[in-house]
């Protein structure tokens, strides 16, 4: 444990080296522009424009720093081979690769939580009221941070180039939103073969769509607490198993 | 100058059993072999300096790899006082100096030393006064707080020496210490080997240079293409200049694809 929290503690300062923070900044541009561009062209609807593309904005970007952290995670300390003098010590592999992924991890969290404080200051100064539904968005979003950036190492262990890893990931990630959809297709299918290719095709998917809350926003009477529950222990069990299998594949792995 | 080792009584710090490697790499659905070593033995006593000798592609970093653990056999069996590498406890016996230092340049020589001493298991209430040791020890204590990538190649050796100091292992692995430093470098190195050597320290290292070589070793494994085509004891070079250098030559040239041309009798 001493080891993954050394580990942690490295890849989490050296992720904010590695101008993390500049996600941020993006955010906050992007934000300044969209909230002075919908200030002017659409006053009735700025606020809930400011609201949505924000939410959007914060889970992309989050999305997207995380994936290609993660793609090049261990990559580059094998490239690098910085690697190499971590993996001459007495440290199991499973903790090198588990402290990396939550170092990462809880870098991009923290980015994700300054852009949430830039939105929530653009936000108020628009005259918003702080609702508990809006800031129950924010839980959602990091399990799916996590969910995607642990599917992204995992693919950053077997594929053959940080391309194909990313692009592997970002079509997971993007069917990943289409749980729904895939289940109503194995239903409709008149094979039955197809059907059970769907059906296993969609327990290996990340069910991206069960932590996807800022969709229910508008909805009235749906409760954030359960979904957020079953979110967690969804995320937590996908999370695990892919950190199991990047274990087992890196712990295989030769320098 | 180290003396050569009377090896009997002491214990098997290293070894490597009929050890085969083979790398296989495939390109478009075609798998390519390449043999690493083949079928090589060797022991490494405790308190040995045992160097490695071979021209590039020899197997040397090969063998070093599978004793660290960083490559697996494909045949035979490597330990480290009589553990696999791959068991966590044998690594806690073993400090690393790689050719080239690999480091996170933007951390400073302390912080680096405080991650792979808390990585390598050092209790906090003792880390930091080993730290300052073996930060004197490799003459880094006045530059200790500037990041590494403000570094020159020498400082990023000695710094690079000290992560593989920091907790005291007994088994220490050099691949080619001195390449790339200046005269001062190398001597400084070597002095630092020799200091090791005489705390009690095992040594195993791989070198180009055999005057480097010459001078520390108790005992020489010339590799040629991944096999231990002889082994030299001190003794057959401490009292004649340059003969490890023409037991070399004439041991390379025995391989038809060095180049070189045998040497007659």
């Amino acid at each position: 444990m001493n080891a993954v929290w050394t580990i942690v503690r490295v890849t989490f300062l050296q992720q904010v080296r590695n101008k993390l923070w500049l996600a941020v900044l993006l955010y906050a541009g992007i934000m300044a522009a969209a909230s002075l561009l919908f200030g002017a062209v659409a006053a009735d609807a700025e606020l809930t424009v400011i609201l949505d593309l924000g939410l959007a904005a914060a889970e992309l970007l989050g999305l997207l720093v995380a994936a290609m952290g993660a793609v090049t995670l261990v990559l580059e300390e094998m490239e690098s081979k910085t690697a190499y003098l971590i993996l001459t010590r007495p440290v199991p592999r499973a903790s090198y690769v588990v402290g990396r992924f939550l170092g990462l991890l809880g870098a991009v969290l923290g980015a994700v939580a300054l852009m949430g404080l830039v939105h929530v200051g653009i936000l108020m100064l628009k005259g918003w009221e702080p609702s508990a539904s809006y800031f129950a968005c924010y839980p959602f979003m990091a399990l799916k941070v996590t969910v995607v950036a642990s599917v992204a190492l995992f693919f950053s262990l077997f594929a053959t180039s940080q391309a194909s890893s990313v692009s592997f990931t970002a079509f997971f990630w993007l069917l990943g939103h289409f749980g729904p959809e895939l289940e109503f297709l194995s239903q409709k299918s008149r094979s039955v073969a197809a059907a059970a290719g769907v059906k296993a095709f969609l327990f290996v998917l990340p069910r991206l769509d069960l932590l996807t809350y800022r969709d229910l926003l508008e909805i009235p009477g749906v409760a954030a607490g359960p979904l957020l529950a079953r979110g967690a222990a969804y995320a937590a069990l996908y999370t695990g198993a892919c950190l199991l299998l990047s274990a087992t594949l890196f712990s295989r792995r030769e320098f | 100058m180290v003396t050569s080792h009377s090896m009997n009584s002491a214990a098997v710090a290293l070894s490597l059993e009929n050890v085969t490697k083979v790398f296989r790499r495939s390109h478009l659905g075609r798998v390519r072999e390449t043999v690493g070593v083949k079928d090589l033995s060797l022991r490494v006593m405790e308190g040995e300096v045992y160097g490695l000798l071979g021209l590039n592609g020899a197997g040397k970093t090969t063998v070093m790899k599978l004793l660290l653990g960083l490559l697996s056999p494909s045949a035979g069996r490597a330990e480290i006082l009589g553990r696999s590498p791959e068991d966590p406890e044998a690594r806690r016996a073993v400090g690393y100096l790689p050719e080239v230092p690999y480091f996170y340049r933007h951390l400073t020589a302390r912080e680096v030393l405080v991650f792979y001493g808390r990585l390598s298991g050092l209790p906090r209430e003792s880390l930091g006064a080993r730290i300052e040791a073996v930060l004197k020890e490799v003459r880094l204590a006045e530059n200790a707080h500037r990041p590494m990538r403000e570094y020159s190649k020498g400082m990023l050796q000695r710094a690079c020496l000290a992560q593989a100091l920091i907790h005291d292992p007994k088994i220490l692995f050099f691949d080619e210490p001195v390449t790339g430093l200046d005269p001062l470098g190398m001597k400084e190195m070597r002095d630092m080997m020799a200091g090791l050597h005489d705390r009690g320290k095992t040594i195993i290292f791989s070198s180009h240079n055999i005057s480097e070589v010459e001078r520390l070793c108790g005992r020489v494994g010339i590799l040629v293409r991944g096999r231990m085509a002889r082994e030299v004891d001190r003794s057959e070079w401490e009292n004649d200049p340059g003969r490890l250098e023409s037991i070399f030559v004439e041991t390379v040239a025995q391989d038809p694809n060095s180049g070189l041309r045998p040497v007659m009798p």
